[in-house]
């Protein structure tokens, strides 16, 4: 699972929950693959992205490698940062662990790269 | 539905003519229904005059720049056409049909499609060395082995002969009559049996070049002959004129018949197995072919930056083609299914082993429940069950219209859209129109999948916000079901 699919991933499926955004993640082996860096698709790709989760989905897998807490300004044309998410986003991969809802903790299991999201029909 | 191939007009092959040495003209067969889409990939890559007749799309191209074609990505397999006649009259005679078709192997550009063959494969030495001239009226016919495999359906029974019928097609022949009649009505047959020349004895002597075989295709009622028939006497000649072995399984170079009632082409292959089977490693039950799912992300034209988002992706076909074609895009497939997902992961570590990069994710999940945030997608491309293989039509109804709500939940709106391919229309018409407040139906195709009409459907997501009630109000009514499996 990449943390760009991370930042779109919830678990409002379940009865009663709200928003379960952001997904705790809890990796237990983490991977990188080499994805060529494309400053089109990830200047554009940025504003759609949730900034607070994405700042926690690095911090919980160990890469958080001094993101700003905010999106700055101006960050279409900062090569550094972009390159950086762009590492983050798209060339870390969680291979092994879970993903925990922030209200139920509800645990999903990671394996083999997979998040499974499937909910028992007595949660829905 | 693109015009049929006895609409061409040869003369506006700018490769056919004599004139042009370094043009050639080629024949990219395209699926039946997406043949426009694949001739707007050849003029945008290629830059090409594209001709489209149905299920291919023929293209003049320079010499040189042949191999730029086998990048495209709509296409399924690349042909160079030597020879077309749009009038090739065949006597009723069955003896004088033979003739035609053994001495027609005169006719084609044999130099300049044979040249173009050899850059393709980098065959080792010079194909044609020594043309002799062709001395025989034809070859003997054996209609016992050729006729062998013709089917009891085929209409052109009537047409041949009594005494040379094979036993099994001559025994129903009159009770089958009326049945024959009733055929008839279903189209013309494409009695598309692939088949075969068998070497004549006596030229064994001094075979040397490449090992061939002829496929002919064969469509029309007329002929007295079979397509077989038709490949012995061609492949007879071809073997007579430049001494090249025939080789019906272990073949170099296959070099196809195509007869349409009078109008009749010959073309050379070359590919050795369709385009459409580029991706894949470890195949599922109901695999696409990479080329319907380029045409069907294509169809959606993706901008830089979006994200397209798959479903029911089952073995990740759609988001796998899509990664390596829009690579500025975010592809995510998912399926319900954990040994698809599986599948999936296995197809893209293998092309990312092989050093390609992917911007492709995918998980396991509910099609009906997606474990997505609201409108974080712009594009959805998806092949839903048929409900032939996989899952039933009566699950159908149920999964089309919930996740149908669930893409419009996902999705922008005003922006989103959504690009279907589905067998089961009934499902789809009935549930487009349950949705129509969220999806409006743009335009569709109707294309042909291995025999099976399906159609794919194109969506605009209008700019109403998802109602969450929608779905509850489907869950009292219906009884909640499983989506169809993948």
């Amino acid at each position: 699972m990449k943390l760009i699919t991370h930042n779109m991933l919830t678990s409002k499926g379940i009865k009663n929950v709200k928003e379960g955004f952001p997904l705790k993640i809890q990796a237990d082996e983490v991977k990188n693959v080499d994805i060529d860096f494309d400053r089109e698709f990830i200047s554009r790709m940025i504003p759609k992205l949730d900034w607070n989760a994405l700042t926690f989905a690095a911090q919980c897998v160990g890469h958080q490698e001094d993101l700003p807490d905010t999106l700055p300004e101006g960050y279409e044309n900062d090569d550094d940062l972009l390159k950086k998410l762009h590492h983050i986003l798209l060339e870390v991969e969680v291979i092994n662990g879970c993903l925990e809802c922030p209200e139920t903790q509800r645990k999903f299991p990671i394996s083999n790269g997979i998040p499974n999201m499937l909910l028992n029909e007595d949660e829905v | 539905m693109a015009p049929g191939i006895t609409s061409i007009d040869p003369s506006s092959l700018k490769g056919l003519l004599a004139e042009h040495q370094d043009i050639c003209t080629l024949e990219l067969t395209a699926v039946t229904g997406l043949e426009e889409v694949a001739a707007e990939e050849c003029q945008e890559k290629l830059g090409v005059n594209c001709v489209i007749a149905r299920g291919r799309v023929f293209i003049d191209i320079h010499v040189q720049q042949v191999p730029e074609v086998f990048k495209l990505r709509s296409i399924d397999n690349v042909n160079v056409i030597l020879q077309m006649v749009t009038n090739f009259s065949f006597p009723d005679n069955r003896e004088q049909c033979f003739q035609q078709l053994y001495k027609f192997a005169e006719k084609p550009d044999w130099r300049k499609g044979m040249s173009v063959w050899k850059n393709v494969f980098s065959f080792p030495e010079e194909p044609i060395q020594e043309v002799k001239a062709l001395n025989n009226d034809y070859c003997k016919p054996r209609p016992d082995i050729d006729l062998k495999r013709m089917k009891l359906t085929s209409q052109i029974i009537d047409n041949i002969p009594e005494g040379i019928l094979p036993q099994h097609l001559k025994k129903k022949r009159q009770p089958e009559e009326e049945q024959t009649n009733a055929e008839i009505n279903s189209a013309v047959t494409d009695t598309t049996v692939e088949s075969e020349e068998d070497s004549s004895e006596k030229q064994r002597v001094q075979a040397s070049g490449p090992k061939f075989r002829i496929s002919c295709n064969r469509t029309g009622t007329n002929h007295n002959f079979g397509s077989s028939e038709a490949a012995r006497q061609f492949g007879g000649a071809v073997n007579e004129m430049f001494g090249w072995p025939v080789d019906l399984s272990c073949f170099e170079l296959e070099i196809l018949l195509y007869i349409d009632t009078e109008f009749v082409y010959v073309g050379v292959c070359l590919t050795r197995e369709p385009l459409f089977k580029r991706n894949l490693t470890n195949f599922g039950r109901t695999n696409l072919r990479s080329t319907i799912c380029y045409n069907m992300v294509r169809l959606a034209a993706p901008q830089p930056g979006e994200v397209i988002v798959d479903p029911l992706c089952g073995g990740a076909t759609i988001p796998m083609e899509g990664s390596l074609t829009y690579s500025k895009v975010l592809h995510l497939g998912g399926d319900n299914f954990g040994q698809a997902v599986k599948r999936s992961r296995d197809n893209i570590d293998y092309l990312v082993k092989k050093g390609k990069s992917m911007p492709i994710d995918v998980a396991q999940w509910d099609a009906a429940r997606l474990p997505l945030r609201n409108q974080c997608v712009d594009i959805i491309v998806s092949d839903l069950p048929f409900g032939k293989r996989i899952g039933s039509k009566g699950d159908n109804r149920v999964l089309y219209y919930n996740s149908l709500l669930e893409m419009a939940r996902i999705t922008r709106t005003g922006t989103g859209r959504a690009v279907l391919l589905t067998h089961d229309r009934n499902s789809m018409m009935r549930n487009i129109k349950r949705v129509h407040t969220l999806w409006k139906s743009a335009t569709s195709r109707t294309i042909n999948i291995g025999g099976l009409s399906a159609v794919i459907y194109i969506l605009h997501r209008t700019a109403l916000l998802f109602d969450p009630n929608l779905k509850i109000a489907s869950k009292t009514h219906k009884k909640p079901s499983e989506p169809g499996e993948f």
